[in-house]
């Protein structure tokens, strides 16, 4: 079997593995240059990484049958870890949340991010398709309770980010079009409504996000700091470890949630331009074993996944590039961050099971 | 049935082939706007970004520049930068701030008051912030200081330089004051000056400020985000001020600074055969310190609200009618003139009346003085020659002479503030709307109506007079010495005035070296040498009708004197305001001059 599977693997021509493999490393030589010197942080980080790596090539292991098993508890164990953390996770509630964003959002809403779309793609394996009403209902509230939990921390950014990955899993799961338009339809209608019910800082970054040269020192400074950082890198970057805005300290978070702005300033350009290659690339094999995935769970668990990972990685350069207000959300497998690390590869790990699966279909 | 469910697992497996293709481009889509927003970041505006990463990590500081040095002519300092110490905290973090800030109140003795003013000042303090805790301190104090440990992080001693004038109120005069540079407010980094940047406010210090100060230099930092420096990357060396040498004689300025003790006027010592000024000094005098210490700001209000104006400087900028002082000029040019001869004489009743006009013109003696000759008519002051002569003479003549002798323009001394005076004509008449009057041409002839001089302009004339027609620019500053030792001398500004002869110059001068024997300089009285003067009384309003002698109203005097030689090397000119004893005051400075030399 191990010998059948390895036959298969040369036929998928450059494993997903080796591309993860890759975009960590290159995560890790971009974080050796952001840490200035200080090697904890980058030996820590590559324990991170090493561990993570362990855990994909172990889930990668399982059976299907036996992750959508697992999919349930997985889910509410980390519901119960999110309650917890509404009740006891109340002391990192800074005034200035994304400034040391890093120590006070929790973990678990991380975690949320691959457990919904597997707990989805569990769920819709054992019901009818087209989905009834009823399963949709049940399948909303699975997302719901998530995005209500991590809304409450608050942590709004995440929570869209995981409302959106269980929508887009239920869309795979084939929501008829004309519902979905309904639904776009009914959020425009439904948005100046939902203005007032954010919180001040809320509306404040959206403000700066429109307008961020009003005060270059208070929360704009964030995104101007970054601007000018990706900008000076220009079309060939200043070179490794030559950030200027990133090693003195001018572009802030620039080794959890603005490693992308020291990308940009060292390699420029065409640094960036290749990431995105990588990044579609992963994206594009992860979609393509959707694509060919013989079941509903195979299916779903693949594209939610990528999903989360794709959405991840354009909120968070979108968000660096100053697109969209500042959210708290780190580039995956990229930024410094064990359970973001951990969480990612597990997920790709899963869709390692699920290609796996289907080779085991098709032969 | 297996059929159906066949073509619906079909169905299903192509609307999901389907919606991952649509998800597929949703992901290239976003990746493309990414590409969009890097391309207009990194391409369209990279330029600019790479520039504004600059501006952020490097960081100008202006190196100040030494200011140079004002000497008097015998090389003693008048003006120079001395140290100053102060004690700094440097706010590192404010728990560590505020024991330092306790440490150093019980040790140093810290009043209560002051050290809550600072303990708050702590509090609202940003990180990397400087605080002044203690300036100026004493030798003792800074004897404590060291002896205590207080110097050491993150308090310390930073030592500042500041302008002090050692001679001070006496020299005020020439020197002027500086007043300190305001310092912009953004400098968020350490400035790595220790030397007070100063503008000259008056004086040499103000006509000079270039010379003195010099070029501050630049020194360029590359700085992080908080503001800490982390390199100097070039920098271009201050230039220091070039000192100054005057031809001020401070030992002189001492003396008729304390001869003028409660005063107000003017004195001018001057020579006529260079235009060398040895001392010039304005009563009442201020001390230029008071600007720049705050242990000194009472002075400095009295000098403000004072209305005896210490801050003006009457050489300058005071402007008097030269009264009788003007006769040696007018009686001598009219004998050049041929209007009169030396033996001409009129015949004093102790009045002149024009014509048969209404108008009687008196001189001051009301008795007369007889027979007056021209000698005569200046020993003895006598108004009524002088009304004859200033009719023989007209306004347009005597115009030319007092422009000859620089009334109404400016002398071109090198101190600011000159003012022109006036000297009227029948131009300046008509330009105000109205005629000149036969009885305008009588009175200017005896110095009075809208004539006005400051006392430089009467010094000028002196010594224009005295010279025998060189004039000499008058001037305070002898050379300039550079940093690398080059010296610039003050260029020769002899201008010769051609324009009038001196031939009965000695004639005049004979007269005038009378008016201190028995004329009315008598109180001056006899001096080795032989010595030519002339006083003045400007009248302002007359005292006579009334029954109180009021001080204030009282006629200011003048006196002009000057040692009569071939080459002329002393004049000197005093005005008194409200005063007629400017002879008494210059008799002493004479004599004291006379003794040195």
């Amino acid at each position: 079997m191990l010998f059948a599977n390895t036959n298969q693997a040369r036929r998928d021509g450059i494993t997903l593995n080796s591309l993860l493999f890759l975009y960590t490393f290159v995560g890790l030589m971009l974080m050796l240059s952001a840490s200035e010197g200080n090697m904890y942080m980058v030996i820590k980080q590559c324990i991170h990484a090493a561990l993570a790596i362990v855990v994909l090539l172990l889930v990668q292991r399982m059976s299907c049958e036996h992750l959508q098993k697992v999919a349930m508890l997985l889910y509410i164990s980390t519901i119960i870890l999110l309650i917890l953390v509404l009740l006891f996770g109340h002391t990192g509630k800074g005034a200035q949340r994304w400034l040391d964003l890093r120590y006070i959002r929790f973990e678990p809403s991380e975690i949320m991010k691959v457990v919904l779309p597997l707990t989805l793609a569990s769920c819709v394996q054992n019901q009818e398709l087209p989905l009834s009403p009823l399963a949709l209902l049940q399948n909303l509230l699975l997302i719901i309770i998530p995005f209500v939990l991590v809304a409450k921390q608050p942590d709004l950014g995440t929570a869209t980010i995981i409302f959106s990955i269980g929508l887009f899993t239920l869309i795979m799961a084939g929501l008829p079009f004309k519902l979905i338009r309904y639904g776009i339809t009914a959020f425009v209608a439904l948005s100046p409504v939902s203005w007032t019910l954010l919180h001040d800082y809320q509306k404040q970054r959206i403000i700066t996000l429109l307008l961020p040269k009003q005060d270059v020192s208070g929360s704009g400074y964030h995104i101007t700091q970054s601007k000018i950082a990706i900008g000076s890198g220009g079309f060939f970057g200043k070179g490794w470890f030559r950030g200027t805005q990133s090693h003195l300290q001018f572009l802030p978070e620039h080794n959890t949630d603005f490693i992308f702005a020291l990308l940009a300033e060292e390699f420029g350009f065409f640094g960036c331009c290749l990431l995105f290659i990588l990044f579609l690339w992963i994206l594009v094999k992860c979609f393509s074993y959707s694509m060919q995935a013989q079941s509903h769970f195979t299916r779903l668990a693949c594209a939610g996944i990528a999903f989360a990972f794709g959405i991840c990685t354009f909120i968070n350069v979108a968000m660096v590039t100053g697109l969209i207000p500042v959210v708290g959300i780190p580039l995956p497998l990229v930024s410094y961050g064990g359970t973001t690390m951990l969480v990612t590869l597990f997920g790709f790990g899963i869709i390692n099971a699920c290609r796996a699966h289907t080779r085991l279909f098709d032969s | 049935m297996s059929d159906s469910l066949q073509s619906n697992y079909r169905a299903q497996q192509h609307d999901h082939f389907k919606r991952v293709l649509l998800a597929i481009a949703f992901f290239i889509l976003l990746v493309c706007v990414l590409i969009g927003q890097l391309f207009r970041l990194q391409i369209l505006s990279g330029r600019v970004l790479f520039h504004r990463s600059l501006d952020n990590q490097f960081t100008f500081a202006d190196l100040q520049s030494q200011r140079g040095e004002i000497l008097d002519r015998h090389g003693e300092v008048l003006a120079k930068n001395i140290p100053l110490f102060h004690v700094d905290l440097f706010v590192e973090s404010r728990v560590k701030a505020q024991r330092a800030l306790t440490k150093f109140a019980t040790d140093f003795g810290l009043e209560q008051s002051v050290h809550q003013k600072i303990s708050e000042r702590i509090q609202r303090a940003r990180p990397l912030d400087t605080i002044r805790v203690f300036s100026r301190l004493s030798q003792q104090q800074r004897q404590l200081v060291y002896e205590k440990n207080l110097h050491l992080p993150p308090l310390k001693v930073t030592p500042e330089f500041i302008r002090h004038y050692p001679c001070g109120a006496p020299c005020a005069s020439v020197t002027g004051y500086v007043l300190a540079k305001k310092q912009e407010k953004d400098q968020k980094s350490d400035n790595p000056n220790i030397l007070a940047a100063y503008s000259g406010a008056d004086g040499v210090e103000k006509s000079y400020d270039d010379i003195l100060s010099g070029h501050a230099g630049v020194v360029q930092l590359q700085r992080d985000a908080k503001g800490k420096i982390l390199q100097t990357l070039s920098q271009l060396p201050a230039q220091n001020g070039a000192d100054i040498t005057l031809t001020i004689d401070a030992k002189l300025q001492r003396f008729v600074a304390e001869k003028m003790q409660g005063k107000r006027g003017a004195v001018i010592v001057n020579n006529p055969s260079n235009g060398e000024i040895l001392a010039l000094y304005s009563a009442p005098s201020y001390d230029p310190n008071a600007f720049l210490d705050p242990a000194l700001s009472d002075k400095l209000t009295h000098y403000l609200t004072s209305s005896d104006k210490p801050l003006f400087n009457r050489v300058l900028s005071g402007q008097f009618p030269p009264a009788s002082t003007v006769k040696p000029f007018l009686a001598l040019h009219a004998l050049e003139e041929k209007l009169i001869t030396p033996s001409f004489q009129i015949f004093d009743t102790g009045s002149f009346r024009y014509k048969d006009t209404a108008n009687v013109y008196r001189n001051w003696n009301r008795g007369g003085h007889g027979r007056v000759n021209v000698q005569k008519a200046i020993i003895v002051s006598n108004d009524t020659f002088f009304y004859h002569l200033s009719l023989k003479l007209g306004i347009d003549l005597m115009s030319t002479i007092y422009g000859h002798y620089g009334f109404g323009s400016l002398t071109g001394i090198d101190l600011p503030g000159e003012k022109n005076g006036l000297l009227p004509s029948r131009n300046w008449k008509r330009a105000r709307g109205q005629t000149w009057l036969i009885g305008d041409t009588i009175i200017t002839g005896i110095g009075q109506g809208s004539l006005l001089v400051t006392p430089i302009q009467m010094a000028y004339a002196n010594a224009i007079f005295a010279a025998r027609g060189d004039a000499f620019v008058p001037h305070v500053v002898r050379e300039m010495t550079y940093p690398d030792r080059t010296i610039k001398t003050q260029l020769d500004n002899r201008s010769r005035k051609e324009t009038l002869t001196y031939s009965y110059w000695t004639h005049i001068t004979q007269a005038m070296q009378k008016v201190i024997e028995y004329g009315t300089g008598s109180r001056f009285g006899r001096l080795k040498q032989p010595f030519a003067a002339k006083t003045g009384t400007a009248q302002l309003v007359k005292n006579s009708g009334r029954t109180h002698h009021i001080k204030s109203l009282s006629d200011h005097s003048w006196f002009i004197g000057f040692f009569v030689q071939d080459k002329p090397n002393y004049a000197i000119t005093i005005l008194l305001e409200n005063d007629n004893d400017a002879l008494l005051i210059a008799r002493e400075i004479v004599e004291h001059s006379t003794r040195y030399q």
